[in-house]
């Protein structure tokens, strides 16, 4: 389910300054094939400054996302990875930005529990962090 | 070792927020913490290890508690299912 999301979604940059302007351009690519509206970037927003850097659930790597009422129009993931990291809350660097938008509670847990055994897939994400671009990185998606 | 059946009552399952809280709650314990659900198990001090189970909600789970502290851990544990209206 994770390679057939993402194989349009992906960016990799080199460099972004914070970790609001990191969520908004890593969900760029869901707002574009109208699987979330801005509503919902603000409401990932929101849903960090009120809850904590939680959503970084491994070294390096955050999983921004919200609520499906929030703005999900239809189930999508996208994945944004920087050269040099970018600080969330709590000092914590991130590399690897997964934006999960589900359009219901069932593919929400889904989604996130085929992601969290990709992350915990040591080998993948050791590649997926020196990934130079976008095709490199979807090579590590499984 | 102790255990403690659950009924998951978190109208989205065990999603990223309600695990950070329980893995936050599990790592304070020296014990041995295991949450066990669809016949499978999983590190209860692991973010990843427990999403990954992708627990939904209205299921049964099984929690495992191991280790010189059990006692406390499991009571801190259940406090935290119920506090947070997450299982009971």
């Amino acid at each position: 389910m994770l390679k057939k999301f993402l194989s349009k979604n992906i960016q990799v940059l080199d460099q972004i300054e914070t970790w609001r302007e990191a969520i908004k351009i890593a969900a760029v690519p869901l707002v574009e094939d109208m699987s979330i509206t801005h509503e919902y970037i603000i409401s990932m927003i929101e849903n960090v400054e009120k809850n904590g850097s939680y959503i970084v659930i491994a070294p390096g790597v955050a999983i921004p996302h919200s609520r499906p009422e929030h703005g999900v129009l239809k189930t999508g993931l996208s994945l944004l990875k920087l050269k040099k990291g970018v600080m969330f809350p709590e000092e914590k660097e991130v590399k690897i930005i997964f934006v999960l938008a589900a359009n219901d509670n069932e593919t929400h847990l889904e989604l996130i529990s085929e992601l969290a055994n990709l992350i915990m897939e040591e080998e993948q994400v050791a590649k997926l962090f020196l990934a130079k671009n976008e095709a490199e990185a979807l090579e590590c998606i499984n | 070792m102790l255990k403690k059946s659950l009924l998951i009552i978190d109208p989205a399952g065990l999603h990223a927020r309600p695990v950070s809280i329980l893995t936050a709650e599990a790592i304070k314990h020296k014990s041995k913490i295991e949450i066990e659900f669809d016949n499978r198990k999983a590190n209860l001090k692991s973010i990843l290890s427990v999403m990954g189970l992708g627990v939904t909600p209205d299921s049964k789970i099984m929690i495992y508690v191991d280790g010189e502290d059990e006692e406390t851990a499991l009571s801190g544990l259940m406090e935290a299912f119920k506090v947070n209206k997450l299982a009971m």
